[in-house]
């Protein structure tokens, strides 16, 4: 999909879905199986394990309390699925775009660059944390003790702080004080507005009683 | 002991490289201008980035260490004390060589990325490797430190090394000169050979071979006498 504000639009309207039931959620999971290239986040595969144990715990959780533990597990699932799409799907600059593009060029701006900001730190911590992870994996042979992982953690928390200060500056040198203009331009891939209108449709049924 | 390239082809999101070729024993110089290439051949080279074609093979590689261009990620100690202890080596020898005696109480974040430069390159040095990796060892570091770290470098008469740098003021002696040429690792051969088939070399060494001066390796040192000689 290459419109950014239909990406947003299926991702809200298909976790609204997959959420609310686990119909939503199976209808959901159809759309991803069908309008999207399918590609699952196995590069990250010990993130997305993690996760998904997270969630697995979670389901263990709500069904000892008496709630449907399965049809928890399988919705979150989905609801993660999708999130996993659309961070795939998003471009450099486009978050910029669209909160200008909806909310103006002084609030919308700010929320977009405060979104950009954040991507950009997240890709950051994930490029460190690569890094510190395969340094200490020589050092030590992948022996990882908590006394080692205090000053890698340290570093990557550090480092965090240095680049918001770093990014701080840039903006306050370059004049920075609220908003901005931007002209967002968008494009739209044949399919988009039909793939759109589809997780809208699933949204509506699995909410709509 | 060597590293196999065969058909080597790299990628790191939209960049994408190639190699072949082999690294005996020895010190080899990777050169290639900022954005090349080098740190993706470091990281492929220690095994922590798998080729999308072509095998990477190793003989007789026992032990072996990257020394990445950002030192705080070798960072596990709590002191700089604890740093060195970390390595498994003894903390007063390293502190004086890397020119920090007396400072084994302080946290190594705090301290300056050039001290911490010389604190991981002085740890990494001490330690014998089958495989050593440098990639850009000289970045945060002043002249007098480049050239002490160039010495100790072209030193080394065991193992493979490997520096991967687009330094041009100060450089070891070495003993094959590798080049990235438009997205391509290339081999130039063994020094001195390779020297003239060099196509980006120091300055320094584009002026001797200007003034027809052929230096015996790339240090400044072997310049300079090859500047006398041309002289006579």
């Amino acid at each position: 999909m290459q419109d950014p504000r239909l990406t947003l639009l299926s991702t809200v309207a298909l976790s609204l879905a997959a959420f609310a039931s686990a119909w939503g959620a199976l209808l959901a999971l159809a759309w991803w199986l069908l309008a999207t290239p399918r590609r699952l986040p196995l590069h990250r595969w010990r993130s997305a394990l993690g996760l998904f144990t997270l969630v697995c715990a979670t389901a263990v959780l709500v069904a000892l309390s008496g709630g449907n533990g399965p049809s928890y597990l399988f919705r979150i699932s989905v609801v993660l699925l999708i999130a996993s799409w659309a961070y795939g799907e998003r471009k450099g600059g486009e978050l910029l775009g669209l909160g200008t593009w909806a909310l103006g060029n002084r609030t919308g701006f700010e929320l977009g660059l405060v979104a950009e900001m954040a991507i950009q730190s997240l890709e950051g911590i994930d490029r460190d944390l690569a890094m510190l992870r395969f340094a200490l994996q020589l050092k030590t042979g992948g022996r990882i003790t908590l006394r080692s992982l205090v000053p890698a953690l340290s570093l990557l928390v550090r480092r965090e702080l240095d680049r918001s200060r770093d990014l701080g500056d840039i903006l306050a040198i370059r004049g920075y004080r609220v908003g901005g203009s931007l002209c967002p331009r968008f494009t739209r891939g044949p399919w988009d507005g039909g793939k759109a209108a589809c997780a809208v449709g699933i949204a509506i049924l699995a909410l709509v009683p | 002991m060597r590293i196999l390239l065969d058909n080597v082809t790299l990628r790191r999101g939209p960049f994408q490289l190639t190699a072949s070729g082999a690294f005996s024993e020895g010190v080899h110089l990777v050169t290639g201008p900022v954005g090349s290439g080098k740190s993706t051949i470091a990281l492929a080279l220690a095994g922590a980035l798998q080729p999308v074609a072509g095998q990477i093979g190793e003989e007789g590689i026992r032990s072996r260490t990257l020394a990445l261009p950002f030192p705080e990620y070798h960072v596990t100690g709590e002191t700089l004390e604890g740093e060195v202890l970390s390595w498994g080596l003894l903390p007063q020898i390293i502190l004086e060589a890397a020119g920090l005696s007396g400072r084994g109480a302080e946290d190594p974040l705090c301290c300056s990325q050039g001290e911490l430069k010389r604190l991981v390159l002085s740890c990494i040095l001490a330690r014998e490797w089958d495989l050593l990796i440098l990639d850009e060892p000289y970045g945060s570091l002043d002249c007098a430190w480049k050239e002490a770290f160039s010495r100790r470098l072209g030193a080394r008469q065991k193992g493979i090394t490997i520096l991967l740098t687009h330094e041009d003021e100060v450089l070891p002696r070495v003993d094959e000169i590798w080049e990235i040429q438009a997205g391509r690792l290339v081999s130039l051969g063994r020094v001195p050979e390779a020297i003239r088939r060099w196509s980006r070399p120091p300055q320094y060494i584009r002026a001797a071979l200007d003034k027809g001066g052929m230096p015996g390796n790339i240090t400044i040192a072997d310049v300079r006498d090859a500047l006398c000689r041309t002289r006579g």
